[in-house]
């Protein structure tokens, strides 16, 4: 005990005055040094609560304000009957449970004539619920529970001009979020319009759901109203999302959800069936987990970058100290001690850096979760997330990932500093070979060789349909590592390229002669930025490859003239739908030849969310002219006979996803049973990546019992203005929105660009986090040979040509790094293209190489840092020789 | 206006009493039942019982509630335990009463699964008198898939609470409270079902609408299972029923109401209400009750009992000091002794605060002692109106 004690108090002395000291007198590195950790984690933390907040939107309804439901009944062809409540109840006999129906929809604000799309229409979330059973949820709770929200019809707090209204016929009473009611000045009893499916519907306020303390806010786009008003409103009488079930809590609490988790389990049918909601939330989350998992990863690329930074600082610190450190050596203390000292302060530097990064990270989320949330719409589910909430979890993940980070980034330049021998107090300004491991060529191309064995090996099975790239994230690890360890070959030609260029400028000679013997802190520095460069083209690449691609998949598959979807049909769960009546009337314009109706239902198949969908395959049918991997062999007409099995064509994503083929037999579920369809082509898709089955709409209406469609596409005849037609419908029917050929396009398109937001966003940090470390770099390189610098100085170079010199330098690191960034990037984009994004979403990519994009950068990247060599160049130049900073 | 403010517990006498108030346009011909602005049917003298019809719902009139409270003993009598089960119906839509139809009727445009005509509330309790644990539980719907009541016969659900009777007009009680209590019990009537009032209607004032039909079981033999807990018994014991149909509103002057059924060991029962008014003095139409072991009632005015409050539990939850121990004082219907009842809780707390309902009351399991401290029999006792607020809920 007492030998600990001393050493103790021998490293709280070190630290005084070691570590301490040099903090104080030199602030400015402290704190780049903390705030690049905080940058780093900050990322990481941020896409992690962005991510869990727009995951965490899928949730239920009870949940959003009462708290977890117990159980839930959904139908796995999407449509709930509600006979199912009877026969639910029914099977749970006598249990006290209570059974709590939902039916959600769709609406959106009424926009003007003019509006160019839907897409972007303010959209609300309306969630019908049986209002006057509500309140019973306050004898479900402990008895400590407060109701958020006064449901009650005709509560002693309501005016009787307050009560909202169980009879049809009546105003649509809503209950709104404080922040609607705030932002449009909205008190109970005001009115407001919406549209819902494509007709406008009057709404009354009938109370206000107030924001809980403890949860994420409600958006303001939630609307809760009296669940048979909802249904009447959307014409969906008899129909329902899902049931969700409660048990009162108490000591019976868990008998009773056995017994009626047995019970339901016993009685399940092809109607409906009973799920854990923790098990609905994993299939959202399973769903999303590959997005979730490739956000991750890229916001790593942060943190990674971050970490060569750290071990950048910390090893410029070690070369600062090391007189002090043979000082030490010499006076006695030994080698563990200073190794401890050292890990001691990088590990505090963590620690504030990490703090602060949490504290970054947790503004940064709610930034980061409106587009992540956009992109889950898009692709996954419907959900209402505008705002990450803390959560301590992932907090403490991200504070370890931080601590880690630096105690890792800290050990090579600690254990430099232990070994650094008395010896070195008279050998100023002598280099360290820092990082030996970059110089290990072999070590490198093993890696990249590594590489290539991982990119055969098929992806990981997460769930039901659900399939991560598990070794393609290995190869693209391997290949970052090993390209970062390669780029040292290029010193060398860079160099001789430098002597041939400017020979007769000694400048830049004695710059191709650092180049020429670079130090491990050279290949640290470009490292770092080769890394981020690779990655950044590598996304580039990708969403280059992407776009080509929807592109021409647009041109051929996009042939209609006109394209009519209710206002707010962005996002692929929105459930507004076009009325029989509406499209009748479309299809009945005379200047129309031909209409092409669609619709589509999420459904459950073999354990997994996918699509069936209703297309027309009639003679101007866009199927015509689709993108097909595998060309279906019967004529189109032949679609739309109902038949045993019934002919349909499944797109790519669905076709990788439950590894089904043409020819095959599936059983999917439908409102009149199982349904036996035969897979008779394979079409390329990029809409969505759950999946789809196609088969002829009107078989589909008679299915479902619902002649409502999600979009109409029309065929003019010869010489018709579609503009005209365009306009004259939407001044005829408010609810809708119609585009043109080329205004769908556009959109497609701009939908496209804001689903890559967040990649784009990452790719910047990344990089510009990059740009620092290459200008930390040189100042601990410029550090370490401050004897030259006075040489060069004494031989009578000024100081803007010394900066000249270390810029050159500079640029001929960012040099190398983007060359291999570049090579890396193609290699990633490739790994991107073809196995990451195809084993995660089943899409197939042209690969394109964006030339203009990748020039972009590199001069970029080459000028900002020649920029930034320069001001270090120039600022080292001041220092003395025995100056430590 | 709560929705069951007009009927928050059992006798919900001030429903009655309020029809003076309301009744202000009875419609229809001499030969037609007479309505109020609603069109809600009135109770009035000349009804036809007939059974088992009149033990279903009756959704051509207002309000309408079947209450059941009762004592109960383990097999080894180590366990006593007290219950209260009540449905409630409140019309919203007066239906055309096809007493025909086997189910609730519907109106136009209606839907069977979320209807808009009729709103049901039900309350359960359950006593462990040995732990002196209470609890309860109240629960509204809307008539469809998870409430309603037939019209035919005594069939009626709540959710997972239901209470059916058979041909033999035997019933069953399903009933549960939060996550504590879930009992099962078998009753049979030991007497014959008795109406109070007279000729049909049993009269709440001097306006000949204010008036309800008003069906008791005074005794019914109760068997089942109780599952407190971690335990379950096998349990039997002694329930008294309520019936009741109205159409009626409350009056302002009314600022509470007693009430208690009463089982002796004799054989004989006595149902008791009084009415507490504003201005301090009993209501002229609080009634005594007694029914002799074969079914026959007898029914006194105010003037000739008395119902003397002689302890108070002020409650913990709402601060209403309630008068949970009293003597009732009257004289023997038929031989003229005195007799003198003291109705003894089982425990102090048996309130229920009303989350739903919007009524607070007492609703309490009691001994009943004579003179000489024997316990001779059981009770249950309603107290509402203690917190003061009974006004202003009910306006």
């Amino acid at each position: 005990m007492p030998r600990l004690k001393n050493q103790l108090q021998e490293l709280a002395g070190l630290w005084r005055q070691f570590t301490w000291r040099h903090w104080l007198q030199a602030p400015g590195s402290t704190i780049v040094l903390t705030g690049i950790l905080a940058l780093g984690v900050g990322v990481f933390f941020s896409i992690r609560l962005a991510n869990r907040a727009a995951v965490s939107g899928f949730s239920l309804f009870t949940e959003t304000l009462n708290g977890t439901s117990d159980l839930v009944v959904t139908s796995p062809s999407g449509r709930l009957p509600t006979e199912a409540l009877r026969e639910v109840r029914q099977a749970l006999g006598n249990l006290p449970v209570s059974l709590f129906p939902v039916l959600e929809s769709t609406a959106t604000a009424p926009s003007d004539l003019d509006r160019a799309d839907g897409f972007n229409a303010e959209q609300y979330h309306v969630v019908g619920v049986d209002l006057l059973a509500l309140p019973n949820l306050i004898f479900l709770n402990p008895p400590s529970y407060r109701p958020p929200v006064d449901f009650s019809k005709e509560s002693p707090s309501r005016e009787p001009n307050e009560q909202w209204s169980l009879e049809t016929g009546t105003a649509y009473d809503v209950f709104i979020t404080k922040k609607k009611a705030d932002a449009d000045q909205l008190k109970i009893g005001h009115p407001f319009d919406l549209i819902i499916n494509d007709q406008r519907a009057s709404f009354t306020v009938a109370g206000i759901i107030p924001e809980n303390d403890f949860s994420a806010q409600k958006p303001a786009e939630l609307l809760v109203m009296d669940l048979p008003r909802l249904q009447e409103l959307t014409q969906k009488q008899g129909h329902l999302d899902r049931v969700e079930l409660r048990i009162p809590s108490g000591p019976l609490y868990d008998t009773w959800l056995k017994e009626a988790s047995s019970r339901l389990a016993q009685n399940t049918n092809s109607v409906w069936h009973v799920e854990n909601p923790e098990r609905q939330r994993q299939t959202g989350a399973v769903m999303t987990r590959a997005f979730r998992l490739n956000l991750t990863i890229l916001s790593g690329l942060a943190l990674i970058v971050g970490l060569y930074l750290i071990l950048q600082a910390l090893e410029a610190a070690v070369i600062k100290r090391r007189g002090e450190i043979g000082t030490l050596r010499s006076l006695g203390v030994g080698q563990d001690t200073l190794l401890r000292a050292w890990m001691l302060e990088s590990i505090v530097l963590g620690v504030v850096g990490t703090t602060i990064g949490l504290a970054v990270g947790y503004v940064g989320a709610q930034f980061a979760v409106g587009a992540i949330a956009k992109t889950v719409n898009s692709l996954y589910f419907s959900n209402t997330t505008s705002a990450a909430s803390w959560h301590w979890g992932e907090a403490s993940f991200a504070f370890c990932v931080g601590i880690a980070a630096s105690a890792l980034a800290g050990w090579l330049p600690a254990r430099d500093a232990a070994a650094t021998p008395p010896a070195q107090v008279l050998a100023r300004g002598n280099r360290s070979e820092g990082l030996r491991f970059l110089d290990r060529p072999w070590l490198g191309f093993a890696l990249v060789i590594s590489g290539f064995i991982a990119y055969l090996l098929p992806p990981l099975s997460l769930g039901p349909g659900v399939q991560f790239p598990l070794a393609g994230y290995l190869t693209a690890l391997a290949w970052v590592i090993g390209g970062s360890i390669l780029c040292g070959i290029g010193y060398r030609p860079c160099s001789r390229l430098f002597s041939k260029l400017f020979a007769s400028s000694a400048q830049m000679t004695y710059a191709a002669s650092q180049l020429r013997r670079p130090s491990g802190r050279h290949r640290l520095t470009a490292a770092g930025l080769l890394v981020a460069v690779g990655m950044a083209a590598g996304m580039g690449l990708l969403i280059q490859s992407f776009e080509k691609t929807m592109v021409t998949w647009i041109q051929q598959a996009l042939k209609a003239d006109l394209y009519v979807a209710v206002q707010g049909v962005g996002n692929i769960s929105s459930n507004n739908r076009i009325q029989e009546s509406t499209w009748k009337q479309l299809a009945a314009t005379a200047e129309i030849e031909e209409v092409e109706l669609g619709q589509m239902y999420p459904i459950q198949f073999r354990g997994a969310s996918t699509y069936l969908v209703g297309a027309s395959f009639g003679n101007k049918s866009g199927w015509r002219h689709m993108v097909w991997v595998t060309a279906p062999q019967i004529e189109f007409s032949d679609m739309n006979h109902e038949s045993n099995p019934v002919p349909a064509v499944i797109n790519e994503s669905f076709h990788q996803r439950f590894s089904v083929q043409v020819g095959e037999t599936l059983q999917v579920p439908t409102p009149e049973g199982q349904k036996q369809l035969k897979v008779v082509g394979i079409f390329a898709d990029y809409g969505n990546e759950r999946g789809s089955i196609v088969v002829s709409r009107p078989l589909l209406a008679a299915w479902y019992d619902d002649t409502t469609v999600l979009n109409v596409a029309a065929h003019l005849k010869p010489g018709v203005d579609a503009e005209i037609i365009r306009r004259r419908w939407m001044q005829t029917f408010p609810g809708l929105v119609v585009r043109t050929n080329r205004h769908l396009r556009e959109e497609v398109m701009i939908v496209f660009h804001e689903t890559f937001s967040v990649t784009h966003a990452l790719k910047w940090i990344g990089v510009s986090v990059a740009l620092i470390g290459l200008g930390l770099g040189l100042w601990s390189i410029l550090l370490e040979r401050r004897n030259e610098l006075r040489v060069l100085k004494e031989l009578g170079m000024s100081r803007h040509q010394i900066a000249q010199t270390v810029a050159m330098e500079g640029m001929g690191l960012a040099a190398v790094a983007i060359v291999g960034g570049l090579l890396l990037s193609v290699a990633l984009g490739h790994l991107l293209v073809y196995v990451i994004n195809y084993q995660s979403f089943g899409w197939t990519l042209a690969f394109r190489i964006p030339w203009s994009d990748m020039l972009q950068l590199s001069i970029g990247v080459l000028s900002i840092g020649g920029i930034v060599s320069y001001i270090v160049g120039h600022r080292s130049a001041k220092l003395p020789s025995d100056q430590e900073e | 206006m709560n929705p069951f403010c007009s009927c928050p517990t059992r006798h919900a006498l001030p429903i009655l009493v309020g029809i003076i108030l309301v009744a202000t346009s009875i419609s229809g011909r001499p030969d037609e039942p007479a309505r109020d602005q609603e069109g809600f049917r009135y109770a009035q003298e000349g009804y036809r019982f007939e059974f088992p019809r009149d033990h279903g719902s009756h959704p051509e009139f207002k309000i309408e509630w079947w209450y059941l409270t009762g004592h109960l003993w383990s097999a080894d009598r180590s366990r006593r335990f007290g219950f209260q089960a009540t449905f409630f119906r409140r019309g919203i839509l007066p239906s055309s009463a096809n007493r025909e139809s086997s189910t609730t009727s519907l109106s136009k445009n209606e839907s069977a699964d979320f209807g808009s005509s009729q709103i049901y509330l039900a309350h359960m309790t359950v006593l462990d008198v040995k732990t002196r644990n209470f609890v309860y539980e109240e629960r509204i719907n809307r008539n469809g898939w998870d409430a309603g009541a037939r019209s035919d016969r005594l069939d009626i659900f709540n959710g997972n609470w239901s209470l059916k009777m058979d041909q033999n007009e035997s019933m069953r009680l399903v009933g549960s409270v939060r996550a504590d209590a879930l009992f099962d019990l078998k009753l049979e009537k030991m007497k014959e079902k008795v109406r109070f009032g007279n000729e049909g209607i049993s009269r709440k004032g001097a306006d000949p609408t204010a008036a309800s039909h008003y069906i008791t079981f005074t005794r019914l033999k109760t068997t089942g299972t109780l599952q407190l807990r971690g335990d379950r018994f096998d349990v039997h014991g002694q329930t008294w029923m309520d019936h009741e149909i109205s159409s009626s509103q409350l009056t302002a002057s009314q600022v509470g109401w007693d009430w208690a059924s009463i089982q002796l060991d004799s054989g004989d029962e006595v149902m008791v209400y009084v009415m507490r008014r504003q201005d301090g003095r009993t209501d002229p139409y609080s009634t005594l009750a007694w029914i002799d072991p074969e079914g026959q009632v007898t029914q006194v005015g105010p003037e000739q009992f008395r119902w003397e409050k002689v302890g108070y539990w002020k409650s913990p939850h709402s601060n209403a000091n309630y008068p949970i121990k009293s003597v009732l004082k009257f004289k023997h219907p038929m031989t003229g002794a005195p007799i003198m009842l003291r109705l003894r809780p089982l425990t102090s707390d048996q309130e229920i605060q009303g989350e739903l309902g919007g009524i607070r009351y007492w609703e309490g399991a009691c001994d009943v002692v004579d003179t000489s401290a024997q316990t001779i029999g059981t009770a249950y006792v309603e107290l509402a109106g203690y917190d003061g607020k009974l006004q202003e809920t009910l306006r």
